[in-house]
């Protein structure tokens, strides 16, 4: 072997080296490597898509639609096309460069008038700036961009990308061949010609030019929004601004016209997107059919996308593991799949759902939406499909299909909703010195509530406030009214036994006279507003006059923990600690809950307790306990239509002479009582003034009780809070239910439906 | 006076064992091109237009064979300036595709004198050291040197650094194999290596930065356990600069011992892996035949610069010992690199994988390259000028 060839074999053994070190890399990556390599190509080719759902209507109980979802169209805008290839943005960008290279600032900003400027400024752009060591080389590597992109959108022929391919070719050798003169006529365009083409693109994207989102902004605004933030990210020396690759809606309902016109020149309109959406659309509350129901509006909530408080991102939590045993069935369908591609895609599966439920799938914010979520909402569905690099799907593997959410019927009658509206207003705007009311009406065989009213209205439709009556809210006493529980269990500790004094026994009442100290009912400086006299000796009349004396001295033979008991029995007290007794509902699904008051009871306190102070209920809970008395069974609240096989009461288990006497007393009350001046036929009710504020003088008014004719059918709660002290009860809500009661008889199929048996 | 011979009767003393080899490699090329195109609508039937390359060039490199050698060797210098001349014309005719302005475009098809030049190039340079054994500085380094940079330049300015680095491997093998001292190669390494880092510095473009400063880490990326901004700045390199070589990788690692199947390679198939009936060909064989397949390959390709080498190596004369040294230097190395390239060992870049990629300029030049070393192996040249190195 000579020297030549000896140098041959160690060329050859070099080559032999490098192909080694070359085969064993690719032999650690095809062997050792092999399952992280495998499982990153099955993540590029199967992908995972979230099909949305359509949320349930809120309906009334005869099926008139509250709020339901409506197909809509958007208006998105992807920045990163727009400002690269819609003659617009091209023309402020391109043109704001041009600033940057000559003054060193930008001047162009979106608007009509500045977005024209900046095209004729782009128009008539010399060569010289163009070329190299003009400035910065990224600010010149731009600026050619911009102008051969706004040329490009502006002529026709052949496709975008081959115009302006075939442009940057020119402009690349007129520019190494040193010429000079504005670029567009180096191109041999003609600038009149092009500059109708632009005032004709830019009169058409004008025409979406209005306020599209809550903050007022128009068209130009939103844009200016997001060239604003790609300009942040472009000094920020960025290669990916992110900002500019997600779509932005712009408005969430573009007029259909609209929409058609840029769906169809959408070609024209790069970076412009018009999508199938959909948006909760709520009836007008001033007028459904005919019927106000404003005071419902908040009550129902709103729909965001997005998950709030704690509370919230536990469901979603919760939404996420019910859909889990599904996906894992979904991943196991495909055996072939090893254990690690099986984890990617139930991954994949989960982080679909949990992203779809973060950024797309719309949450009930606040009352019935929120409430009730789980029925309306529905189920989502899930696309596992097989897809190319450019997005082209080439099949589905597997899918969960969309459950759309049920339909909520609401218990509330519209016509009823209407009645108690007007009957609020009126009552509001008679009696001065008030602002906050409330007023219930329900249905008290079933627990159905059949209206809510309150005042004032709250703005917010997502952020339901703790407004009275449509939350669980009170603010104080709920006075007299509790009168007709202690009466009731005063009876009751008789019949059994449980009491030694009989009322006919009982002290004639002094009226305004103070209590001696150290008398029959111990400390306390306790008085009664009328001289009742012997009028105590008679439950009924005690009842229906609202004697103190009566109820001190019931109150005293009851003890603490009867009447501690004549609250438990309507639901209207929740002891402390556990177990909690039967007859209390703590909240109603779809009326926010706040904290439920409970005032700490002392034993000496029970002869103010017997006459409703430190008793705290809303019209809802008080409305129902008159329901108990009406019908002799505590129903279960409901805000939502249910089947009436799950309808649920609470028997009180009173002898009914007993109950009926409570009935004749508040009959008495209406008839001959504190309530005689209201002139309420039909009707059994009770009043109530409470000095909820010695300081300022105010009164919780409160009238409460229920409908005799027709079964009964109705039983009512309203009360004005903080009137001025000296109006009371029957002056102050009683106008209320008198104007309610009026209409209500006054109208032909209402009467049928309610009054008549 | 000798009589001269039939021009066919060189092809009873042509190495067919090369031949078999070289046609080999060209069919798998033309099942792989096919592979790689036959789902993509802007590319199906590419290796058909791929087959008809072959034939013609194939056509030309049996006209090739049959003259003898030392006359092509005449012209070397006249193919020299001729490509030099081309390569001089690019900025003025050339056609710019995807940033680069390397082909020109003639009605039908287009011609990419950079290919070329790796050819007029080692005729150049057998030329030059035929007669140049004594391991001198200047003949055997500096002028070898200056002869491959002229072109070198000229294809590295266009932008193709990938063809620009080929010149490297055979310059310097082709001077070693004529008997360039080892001392002078070694400085002259380290003057390139200089150079190198001069231009990594000053000359490349951001986007060639970009790029190596991908490559440098993407040994330690594991974008599925990286977390928060780490993970992001990962992907936005997967979805930018590193997103060719990247995707090449995934094809490449899933592949296995024995691959997908022919035409079955997801990467291939939907359309992840870019530029893959040429740039990237590699990898859809390695993800469609395994690592089998890759050794069988790697095998075949190394057969195949083996029997140039051993042709070189039986060749007494020296142009055609130096040209097939070159030759075959050529074909390895843009094979090894072709293949380290799809594998991420070093910075991407475009090469064609010889007689495999689809492209009428690489594939001809490939062929009248082996026509070459074969027209070589064929003859028994009287000895003009012999080793002077021992």
């Amino acid at each position: 072997m000579n020297a030549s060839q000896r140098r041959l074999r160690y060329v050859v053994l070099l080559y032999a080296a490098g192909a080694a070190l070359v085969l064993s890399y690719v032999a650690y990556l095809m062997v050792i490597q092999h399952e992280e390599w495998e499982l990153r190509s099955y993540g590029n080719r199967w992908a995972f898509r979230d099909v949305p759902t359509r949320r349930g209507s809120i309906r009334d109980r005869r099926g008139r639609v509250l709020v339901r979802d409506t197909p809509t169209t958007t208006l998105s805008v992807y920045y990163r096309n727009f400002r690269r290839h819609h003659p617009c943005g091209v023309s402020i960008h391109g043109a704001n460069i041009c600033a940057r290279i000559v003054d060193g600032e930008p001047r162009y900003h979106y608007s009509q008038a500045s977005v024209q400027r900046a095209f004729r400024h782009c128009l008539y752009l010399p060569m010289s700036m163009l070329r190299d060591g003009q400035a910065d080389k990224r600010l010149v590597t731009d600026l050619r961009f911009y102008t051969a992109a706004l040329f490009a959108s502006l002529t026709e022929g052949a496709s975008y990308w081959s115009r302006y391919r075939r442009i940057r070719q020119v402009l690349s050798r007129s520019l190494e061949e040193g010429r000079s003169g504005s670029v567009c006529r180096m191109l041999g365009l003609e600038p009149k010609a092009l500059e109708a083409v632009f005032a004709a693109r830019l009169e058409e994207l004008g025409r979406a030019d209005y306020p599209m989102d809550q903050a007022g902004r128009d068209l130009w605004g939103q844009l200016e929004r997001k060239r604003q933030a790609y300009i942040e990210g472009w000094l920020a020396g960025e290669t990916i601004i992110k900002s500019e690759l997600v779509p932005t809606v712009l408005h969430r309902r573009l007029d259909y016209q609209l929409a058609r016109f840029f769906s169809v020149r959408k070609e024209l309109h790069p970076g412009l997107m018009i999508q199938a959406a959909v948006d909760r659309d709520r009836a007008d509350p001033h007028s459904l059919h005919g019927s106000r129901w404003e005071s419902l509006a908040p009550l129902l909530g709103g729909v965001t996308r997005e998950w709030g408080d704690a509370g919230d991102q536990s469901r979603r939590r919760s939404l996420i593991e019910q859909i889990t045993p599904a996906v894992e069935a979904m991943a196991n369908a495909d055996t072939d799949l090893s254990e690690g591609q099986r984890r990617w895609v139930q991954e994949g599966l989960k982080g679909t759902m949990s992203n779809h439920l973060a950024a797309r799938g719309r949450v009930g914010r606040g009352g019935v939406e929120r409430d009730l979520d789980p029925v309306l909402r529905g189920t989502a569905g899930l696309h596992w499909f097989l897809r190319s690099r450019r997005r082209q799907e080439f099949g589905l593997w597997s899918s969960f299909d969309v459950t759309p959410g049920d339909d909520v019927f609401l218990t509330v009658d519209l016509r009823l909703q209407h009645l108690m509206e007007d009957a609020i207003e009126q009552c509001l705007t008679e009696v001065s010195g008030s602002s906050v009311a409330a007023f219930c009406v329900i249905d008290p065989r079933t627990g159905d509530v059949l209206g809510l009213a309150s005042r004032p209205l709250s703005a917010d439709r997502n952020e339901t406030r703790p407004e009275p009556a449509i939350s669980w809210w009170t603010t104080g006493d709920i006075g007299s009214l509790a009168k007709p529980f202690v009466l009731l269990e005063h009876l009751d500790a008789l019949r059994r036994g449980r009491v030694s004094t009989p009322h006919a026994d009982f002290m004639p009442c002094l009226g305004r006279t103070k209590m001696p100290p150290g008398g029959a009912f111990g400390r306390h400086n306790l008085r009664c507003d009328h001289v009742h006299g012997d009028l105590v000796h008679d439950c009924v009349t005690s009842l229906g006059e609202s004697c103190n004396y009566f109820f001190f001295q019931a109150a005293e033979g009851l003890g603490w923990s009867g009447v501690s008991q004549a609250f438990l029995r309507f639901g209207l007290r929740r002891p402390k600690g556990q177990p909690v007794p039967a007859s209390f509902q703590a909240q109603l699904l779809g009326i926010p809950a706040a904290q439920y008051p409970d005032p700490s009871w002392h034993r000496g306190d029970i002869q103010r307790r017997a006459i409703g102070y430190g008793i705290e209920a809303n019209v809802l809970q008080i409305a129902r306990a008159f329901a108990g008395l009406a019908t002799g069974r505590l129903p279960e609240l409901s805000l939502v239509v249910r089947d009436p096989r799950v309808l649920r009461f609470l028997e009180l288990g009173v002898h009914a002479d007993d109950l009926g006497e409570v009935r004749d007393g508040l009959r008495y009350c209406v008839e001959q009582g504190t309530a005689r001046r209201l002139q309420l036929e039909g009707v059994y009710a009770k009043t109530g003034t409470a000095e909820v504020n010695s300081k300022t003088g105010t009164n919780n008014a409160w009238l409460a009780g229920y409908v005799v004719d027709g079964g009964p059918k109705l039983a009512f709660a309203c009360v004005l809070y903080q009137v001025p002290h000296g109006t009371y009860g029957a002056s102050a809500a009683g106008p209320m239910i008198q104007h309610f009661i009026d209409h209500l008889r006054g109208d032909q199929d209402l009467r049928k439906e309610f009054l008549q048996r | 006076m000798t009589a001269r011979a039939h021009p066919l009767k060189v092809f009873r003393t042509l190495d067919w064992w090369l031949v078999l080899v070289s046609l080999t490699l060209v069919l798998v090329g033309l099942v792989f091109i096919h592979s790689a195109t036959r789902y993509d609508p802007m590319f199906v039937g590419q290796h058909n237009r791929q087959a008809l390359f072959v034939l013609v060039s194939a056509g030309l490199g049996a006209i090739v064979v049959m003259i003898p050698y030392p006359r092509i060797m005449r012209f070397a210098w006249v193919i020299y300036a001729g490509v030099v001349v081309a390569l001089l014309l690019i900025p003025f005719f050339g056609t710019t595709i995807n940033g680069a302005r390397r082909w020109f475009m003639l009605p039908g098809f287009a011609i990419q004198p950079s290919e070329f030049a790796k050819l007029a190039v080692i005729f150049a340079l057998a030329a030059w050291l035929r007669f140049r054994s004594e391991g001198r500085l200047f003949d055997n380094v500096v002028m070898p040197l200056v002869i491959t940079l002229v072109p070198a330049l000229m294809v590295m300015r266009q932008p193709d650094l990938g063809s620009a680095i080929v010149f490297c491997p055979i310059v310097v093998v082709m001077s070693y194999s004529a008997g360039a001292s080892l001392r002078h190669l070694f400085w002259a390494g380290l003057l390139g290596a200089a150079v190198v880092l001069v231009a990594y510095v000053f000359l490349l473009e951001d986007y060639q930065l970009e790029r190596i400063s991908a490559w440098q880490g993407h040994f330690a990326w594991q974008p599925e356990m990286a977390g928060g901004e780490e993970r992001e700045e990962i992907r936005n390199l997967i979805r930018g600069p590193a997103y060719q070589p990247w995707q090449s990788l995934i094809a490449i690692g899933s592949g296995g011992w024995l691959g997908f199947g022919v035409g079955e390679g997801p990467q291939n198939r939907y359309d992840f892996v870019p530029y893959r009936n040429a740039d990237y060909i590699f990898s859809v064989v390695a993800e469609e035949t395994g690592l089998l397949g890759v050794i069988v390959l790697m095998c075949l390709q190394f057969a195949m610069v083996l029997m140039l080498m051993r042709i070189a190596s039986r060749s007494r004369e020296r142009f055609g010992r130096i040209l097939v040294v070159g030759v075959a230097t050529f074909l390895g190395s843009q094979t090894l690199m072709h293949i380290a390239v799809c594998a991420w060992l070093v910075p991407s870049t475009g090469l064609p994988l010889p007689l495999m990629s689809y492209g009428g300029s690489s594939t001809m030049v490939t062929v009248l390259a082996l026509a070459m070393a074969l027209n070589v192996g064929a003859r028994r040249q009287p000895v003009v000028a012999s080793d002077a190195f021992r």
